[in-house]
């Protein structure tokens, strides 16, 4: 635990930092989660050709890789501090603990998920099946609801306890996951018949379950820039975002900027296109486009499989949980970490009852972008331009302010407009991230201009 | 430390083995499911006493999607 929680408020010294390979180590078991599980389903089910997914996802990672290194990883090695201190310094205490509680709330809905995962998968033995219904607030059936209600208290009771244990657990089932996501991919084409070459050239398993979902949810399209763009932006927050400098102020070596690469490719190529053939499979065996990760995992593998989505999901959530409770503390003085992560517990829960909620993944991690990048606007453009378009840099600790209002209105406004677009206008998220982000990047100097005052040197 | 290494390894190797022969049509689906029950219980006995003494990394606090 030592240097986990250590160094939030000072730079990583010489004697923390670590070399690439431990980057490398740290990442191969990250990004391979709960959500790949219900992301990589969705991919079919929104009509994604199979050459678009294999070489859009190819692209999209491989841009998203250089975000980390362009962009993330010069300013983590140069301030070496966590993102939290750094915004502090710009924005102040006080905004800080608002992006907190924006965070917590976003948290409590990827927490909600991962916990209707976790209960697709607990229901199987017991032949209770997640359903979807119509309305996205409508509940499953009373029997699934009741078993998201045990899982999301058993994951709430853990992460109250703190992430310690189940960290160390995630640690461990890691390596085995990987290995059962791939498992999931060979025996899902073995069950369409798809393991020879000439039918895997042919790539009818896939085609004809698009045809299937589409003849069935009416004529949907997932073309090849949709999918590069969304691989590129769903982590958003973390590399647009910023949110990875806490991680990266660690890094010893510029290189460490690449290892992200075996997290994307392991989790967001090889899982999501392992998990999206699950559902191919079970739509050539029984017909049936519910993306029930569950159900899946179980058709394919037996008990493994539905002990690996169980673990996944809960492995997922519990972080968040506990992140979300961390959150919620900051912005209620005086009150128990205890406490406000048994309350993330149950907002998260309750979130986890409406099962469609989950089936909006691919929206939400791009609303997650959206809401959370524009931050790290702000923080690229205070350690790369103020000074030299004659502004003052870390502004907040300079003046000692709790607020730095610019900053404020800097995030919000792009991110509001950009809400509107997703919501009102029905804009694919993911497209909104970088719009976002440059908006942020203007504004935040272009307001600076007239809101700072000189301060003495 | 070492007997408990080769215990998980020999679980991951069996979890990696069976898909890939069921893949090739040596082993029915429904074998391949009781191998993967072998390899995950020879990982989890070997792996917990192995893996889950190392000190947490920074990016195990993070969330993950």
């Amino acid at each position: 635990m030592s240097q986990v929680n250590e160094y939030e408020r000072e730079p990583i010294p010489e004697h923390a930092q670590k070399g690439p390979k431990s980057f490398w180590g740290m990442y191969a078991g990250e990004h391979t989660a709960g959500t790949e599980f219900m992301i990589g389903p969705l991919f079919l089910a929104a009509g994604a050709s199979i050459q678009d997914l294999i070489l859009g996802l190819l692209l999209g990672n491989i841009l998203a890789v250089l975000t980390w290194r362009y962009l993330v990883v010069p300013i983590a090695m140069s301030k070496r501090l966590t993102l939290y201190y750094q915004l502090e310094r710009i924005a102040g205490s006080g905004a800080v603990k608002l992006y907190n509680i924006v965070n917590g709330l976003l948290f409590c809905f990827l927490a909600g998920a991962m916990i209707t995962v976790s209960a697709s998968a607990v229901g199987i033995p017991f032949n209770i099946m997640y359903t979807t219904p119509e309305a996205t607030f409508g509940l499953g059936a009373p029997s699934f609801t009741v078993i998201v209600l045990l899982v999301g208290a058993v994951i709430t009771i853990v992460a109250s306890r703190g992430y310690d244990q189940v960290a160390r657990f995630a640690n461990i089932a890691a390596p085995w996951m990987i290995i059962i996501f791939i498992a999931c991919g060979l025996v899902s084409l073995t069950q369409m018949n798809a393991n020879s070459v000439s039918a895997l050239a042919e790539g009818d398993f896939w085609a004809n379950a698009v045809a299937f979902v589409q003849e069935h949810n009416g004529a949907q399209s997932f073309p090849f820039w949709q999918i590069v763009v969304f691989a590129w932006l769903c982590n958003g927050a973390m590399h647009f975002g910023m949110a990875d400098l806490s991680i990266f102020r660690f890094a010893r070596s510029k290189s460490s900027g690449w290892a992200p690469a075996i997290g994307m490719f392991l989790g967001h190529y090889v899982a999501w296109i392992c998990a999206a053939l699950l559902l191919a499979a079970q739509i050539k065996l029984s017909q049936d486009a519910t993306a029930n990760p569950g159900a899946l995992a179980w058709n394919a593998l037996g008990w493994t499989g539905m002990v690996c989505v169980v673990i996944a999901g809960w492995t997922t959530a519990n972080p968040t949980i506990y992140r979300a409770g961390l959150a919620f503390q900051g912005m209620v003085p005086g009150s128990k970490r205890t406490t406000m992560t048994l309350v993330a517990g149950i907002v998260a829960t309750i979130a986890g009852a409406f099962p469609n909620l989950s089936g909006q993944l691919l929206g939400f991690v791009g609303t997650y972008g959206t809401v959370l990048g524009p931050m790290g606007a702000v923080i690229f453009v205070d350690f790369w331009l103020m000074k030299k378009i004659g502004l003052q840099d870390e502004y907040a600790t300079v003046t000692g302010a709790s607020f730095n209002f610019t900053v404020l209105f800097a995030w919000l406004l792009p991110v509001g407009v950009g809400l509107w677009l997703i919501f009102q206008q029905g804009i694919f998220a993911a497209y909104v991230v970088i719009p976002c982000w440059i908006a942020s990047a203007i504004l935040y100097p272009l307001v600076s201009q007239f809101t700072q005052k000189k301060v003495a040197a | 430390m070492k007997i408990n290494k080769l215990i998980a390894l020999i679980g991951l190797f069996i979890t990696t083995l069976g898909p890939i022969l069921t893949f090739a049509n040596v082993i029915s689906i429904s074998q391949n499911k009781l191998v993967l029950i072998i390899g995950m219980v020879l990982w989890f006995i070997g792996a917990t006493p192995w893996l889950g003494r190392e000190e947490l990394k920074p990016s195990d606090t993070e969330v993950e999607i």
